[in-house]
């Protein structure tokens, strides 16, 4: 059967010197479904933030194949995997990397330059809880706020893919509870395939699917059939 | 262990520092440069005169005797005396130029500087004849030499090749501007060997002074030693060839501050802006050495170092490099209107103290830059630097605002949010346009002197300058032909306002070969009544049209008035011009001393005048001289190049250092490449268009500034032609571009990854 996301023996090797190299990841398998709130698990240094970065076209692959949709993305040239990135893809980072000299509202805006069509943005901006802040510069806003917009950018295009590095690494808990509950949202009621790297091995309650971690490598992948909602997990 | 830390910052910052080097480095190499040319020309020409004894003052007359000579010594005041006999001659085989004979009875003042042959002495016979026209016309020491002085036909050996002090600049007609050689030169001879040539009395028309008296009371002792006489007093300074070096002394001088001026702000600007990042990047640092105990004079002095360091390395390089070779470079160029025998270079020691200051100014400028983050104890500084804090400018309220799209409304929040960014840039900018279109400029004016001064007002092709002895049959012949045009040109003193001005006067003939024009280019006829003045005197004396101007002719006659009834503009020559109707109605008679026509010089080849000129040669001496000016042109053009790609370059990299966060976000959401690329590139494209805007009336400017030094004689109007204001605008443009294309190739190197890492 077809998987939405698909890595086949997938390797990325850093090169630190002449003879020397890391294998960051090593030989990973694993598929995800379309609509699946995923997430990634493992200690620091694992691989997972070079896993989804591969995932998001971001960074490129040393072997293997990673199917999109039955596609191919480790073949895509440069263009090829921007408008990937562009059409396809939200992400969502620890340090939400929101430009400062923009609003919020133009933050989010600035994601329909690339791409025409997706959702309109004051919608958005209200859905994540924004509405009242969209005039603000990010340095006018809270963390937890800063995320919702960097979330709000992510999903205003309507893209297929989430993917979340840390999204709450930065947050006290209570912010983090109300980000991810809302990420949630994003795959149960939007439908969306939602990938969140996470520390918290809490986390795993809430997920369709957790995929373990460890030195580069999957050491697990456990599918949960009954998912808590993120605000009923004892964090 | 501080120095080393500045030594790797200094690399890994390697694109500011090498800017703040080069424009340090230009400034300075420009300005002690300028400074060396203009201080040894000064010091170059005053040895000269010192060595050749250059008369204090000069009496212009006729016949002078020993009886005047002795009682004008024994003035107080006046340390020496000496006659002097000035006429005009030329080469019995060569009617085409003109020399200056001098028939000196003493030599203690104004002697002559030897190139080669023998010391000039009063008691040796032979001609000294001046080394330029020598070579141009190929004579050498030892030669004979037929001379035609007066109808007459003496001959004289060539004793030796000579420069004179009082021919540093020495034109044969007031419509040159370029000495040309090959047709005038001058000569000594000594007056014990002359007069048995001569077959008669010589008649002494100049009388040579030492004095340390002022024009006034020299004036005074003149007129008690000459109750009865027509004389005229011409101090040193007011001596056409010395008038016209001091004037390019300073004008070489006046270079020397305008152009290293851009070049020194933007180093300290951009000290400023590198300075102020890199302290600020090294917040934590500066809290680590704190901490560590460092005293904040220790640290402050290690961020001053920097500047102080780079600025002291570029201006010491400067210091000794631009002394060498700018002198040699203008030195090219000055020698094609004056003649030395030496041009050295020449530093003023004052202008040490000047590029100290540049380097303090580096240094404070770090100083400025650290001082800030220092404010606080240790254990604030440790902890990071609130973000800056996002603010919406006025324009935002605007309606407009939000139909701008992103890309339009980041950069101006950008350019706002960096403020000093954005001026360094544009300042580079506008110094560069400022330095090319001045460039350009300079040359366009200078076309222009030869189309208004040889296609416009004179249209001769031949002035023949007649001599004393043209006779008189000769003349009424002469006057018979309808096609000449006489004139009469005429030194004169001027007196405005009871002060005295040596001026031209020409009174012009019936002809159409002299067509003047006003200040704004029409064409305009000499009055029938009362005179026409030129522009710059009028301006230089706040003459207007119905003042009344009362002049004499030199040496002779007595005061004449007349009524100014037009201003005329004239780009090479300053004087009084009267039609030859008007100058009947003041009851006076029109001698010529010249006359115009289009016939060829070779008609010409008669004995029986003094010169003969053909504008042709003019012309082409003027375009020799532009040839030397479009290397000045170049190298002022390469200059502005520096100063714009060193800027914009040097302020691009800082901007795409600033944002690379920014713009690896937008890699991430899926900008492609060329979107990143004109996001990038739109404000250094918006910045150079408002220094090409603001450069354009500062060319302008600097070059009316220039031109201001020209000197006394030479009126001026800055002209920038359409395809200057082309070539400069497109090519500045040009630059940006080519620099900006350069800059976003780094987006390429963006690696997502690495660069989303983590805050900085
Ligand atoms: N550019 C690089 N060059 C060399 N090695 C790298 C590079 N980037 C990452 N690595 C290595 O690859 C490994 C995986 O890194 P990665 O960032 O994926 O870890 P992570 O699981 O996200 O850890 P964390 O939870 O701390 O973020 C690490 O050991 C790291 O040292
Ligand atoms: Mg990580």
């Amino acid at each position: 059967m077809n998987h939405f996301i698909e890595f086949r023996d997938v390797n990325k090797e850093y090169r630190l010197g002449k003879n020397n190299s890391f294998l960051a990841v090593d030989q990973i398998n694993f598929s995800i479904e379309m609509g699946e709130f995923v997430v990634i698990l493992g200690p620091s240094g694992a691989g997972k933030s070079t896993v989804l970065n591969l995932l998001g076209g971001m960074d490129r692959v040393t072997k293997g194949t990673i199917l999109i949709d039955g596609k191919d993305i480790t073949q895509y040239n440069d263009k090829e995997l921007t408008n990937y990135r562009a059409r396809d893809v939200g992400f969502i980072f620890q340090f939400y990397n929101l430009i400062p000299s923009l609003t919020a509202r133009e933050n989010v805006a600035l994601v329909k330059e690339v791409v025409g069509g997706g959702l309109d943005v004051d919608e958005v901006l209200e859905s994540v809880g924004l509405k009242e802040h969209r005039y603000q510069f990010p340095t006018q806003l809270s963390g937890g706020e800063q995320q919702r917009v960097s979330i709000a950018r992510a999903i205003c295009k309507d893209p297929k893919l989430l993917l979340c590095d840390e999204p709450t690494g930065a947050l006290d808990s209570d912010t983090g509870v109300i980000i991810l509950s809302l990420l949630q949202d994003m795959s149960k009621i939007g439908g969306r395939t939602v990938i969140i790297v996470s520390h918290n091995a809490a986390l795993a309650e809430a997920a369709d699917k957790v995929i373990r971690i460890k030195n580069g490598k999957v050491r697990e992948v456990i599918i949960n059939e009954n998912p808590k909602p993120v605000k009923e997990v004892n964090w | 262990m501080l120095f080393r830390k500045m030594l790797r910052d200094l690399k890994s910052n390697l694109v500011q520092f090498v800017s703040i080097f080069v424009m340090t480095f230009m400034g300075i190499f420009i300005f002690t440069g300028m400074n060396a040319v203009g201080e040894g020309m000064d010091q170059s020409v005053s040895d000269f005169y010192k060595e050749t004894k250059l008369a204090d003052a000069l009496i212009y007359g006729s016949d002078f005797t020993m009886e005047e000579v002795q009682n004008l010594r024994k003035q107080e005041g006046i340390h020496n005396v000496e006659r002097r006999l000035q006429l005009n001659a030329s080469l019995a085989d060569n009617t085409k130029s003109m020399i200056q004979l001098n028939i000196v009875e003493s030599n203690q003042i104004c002697l002559n500087h030897i190139v080669e042959g023998q010391a000039f002495e009063p008691d040796k016979d032979g001609i000294w004849l001046n080394s330029s026209y020598a070579k141009e016309n190929l004579i050498h020491v030892g030669d004979t030499l037929s001379i035609k002085i007066q109808g007459q036909l003496i001959s004289k050996t060539v004793q030796g090749l000579i420069m004179h002090p009082e021919y540093v600049y020495a034109l044969k007609d007031e419509n040159e501007v370029i000495p040309d050689h090959k047709t005038f030169g001058y000569a000594f001879l000594s007056a014990h060997f002359f007069s048995g040539d001569w077959g008669f009395d010589l008649s002494y028309n100049q009388l040579l002074l030492k004095s340390n008296r002022d024009k006034k009371s020299i004036e005074t002792i003149k007129n008690t030693v000459f109750p009865n006489k027509q004389t005229i007093l011409v101090m040193q300074e007011d001596h056409t060839s010395v008038r016209m070096f001091q004037n390019e002394v300073s004008q070489m001088k006046a270079m020397q501050t305008v152009f290293p001026i851009a070049f020194l702000l933007i180093a300290i600007l951009t000290t400023l802006t590198t300075m102020t990042r890199l302290t600020s990047n090294q917040r934590t640092q500066i809290g680590i050495l704190k901490s560590v105990g460092f005293l904040n004079r220790k640290i402050i002095w290690h961020y001053m170092s920097y500047g102080v360091f780079i600025g002291t390395v570029s201006s010491m390089l400067g210091l000794f490099t631009g002394p060498i070779f700018l002198p040699k470079l203008m030195f090219k160029f000055q020698k094609g209107f004056y003649t030395l025998p030496e041009w050295n270079g020449s530093l003023d020691p004052r202008i040490t103290i000047i590029v100290l200051g540049g380097i303090l100014l580096c240094g404070i400028s770090g100083f400025y830059a650290c001082y800030k983050e220092l404010q606080g104890v240790a254990a604030q500084i440790l902890r990071p630097k609130p973000p800056k804090a996002g603010k919406h400018t006025k324009l935002e309220k605007s309606r407009w605002w939000n139909n701008l799209k992103f890309d339009i409304q980041w950069n101006i929040r950008d350019l706002l949010r960096n403020r000093l960014r954005s001026v360094i840039t544009v300042v580079g900018i506008i110094g560069c346009m400022t330095l090319i279109l001045c460039a350009f400029g300079l040359r366009d004016t200078m076309d222009d002197i030869t189309n208004e001064a040889y296609d416009q007002i004179n249209t001769y092709d031949t002035k023949i300058v007649l001599s004393d002895s043209t006779s008189s049959e000769r003349m009424i012949e002469l006057k018979k032909n309808q096609e000449y045009q006489f004139i009469q040109e005429t030194s004169v003193e001027i007196n405005i306002r009871d002060e005295i001005v040596s001026s031209v006067l020409t009174v012009v003939g019936d002809g159409v070969y002299i067509n003047h024009r006003d200040k704004f280019g029409y064409k305009v006829e000499l009055p029938k009544k009362g005179l026409a003045i030129t522009n710059k005197i009028a301006e230089l004396h706040d003459l207007k049209v119905g003042n009344m101007v009362t002049w004499r002719l030199y040496g002779t006659g007595s005061w004449v008035t007349g009524e100014i009834k037009v201003i005329i503009r004239n780009p090479i020559m300053q004087g009084i011009f009267i039609s030859e109707e008007a100058y009947q109605a003041m009851d006076l008679v029109l001698r010529p001393t010249a006359f115009l026509t289009d016939e060829a010089v070779s008609e010409f080849s008669n004995n029986d005048f003094a010169s003969v000129q053909s504008k042709e040669d003019i012309v082409k001496n003027m375009e020799t001289m532009m040839e030397t000016m479009n290397v000045m042109i170049a190298i002022l053009v390469l200059a502005a190049v520096i100063l714009g790609v060193v800027v914009l370059y040097n302020l691009g990299i800082l901007s795409f250092q600033e944002r690379i966060r920014e713009l690896t976000t937008l890699k991430v959401l899926g900008f492609q490449y060329h979107k990143l690329r004109q996001l990038l590139q739109m404000q250094n494209i918006w910045l150079t268009l408002i220094g090409i805007i603001i450069g354009v009336p500062g060319g302008y400017l600097l070059l009316t500034y220039m031109l201001k030094f020209m000197g006394d004689s030479f009126d001026l109007l800055p002209h920038i032609t359409v395809f200057s204001y082309g070539v400069s605008i497109i090519g500045t443009l040009l630059l940006s571009v080519v620099v900006n294309w350069f800059l976003s190739r780094k987006l390429r190197t963006i690696d997502m990854v690495s660069a989303l890492k983590s805050v900085e």
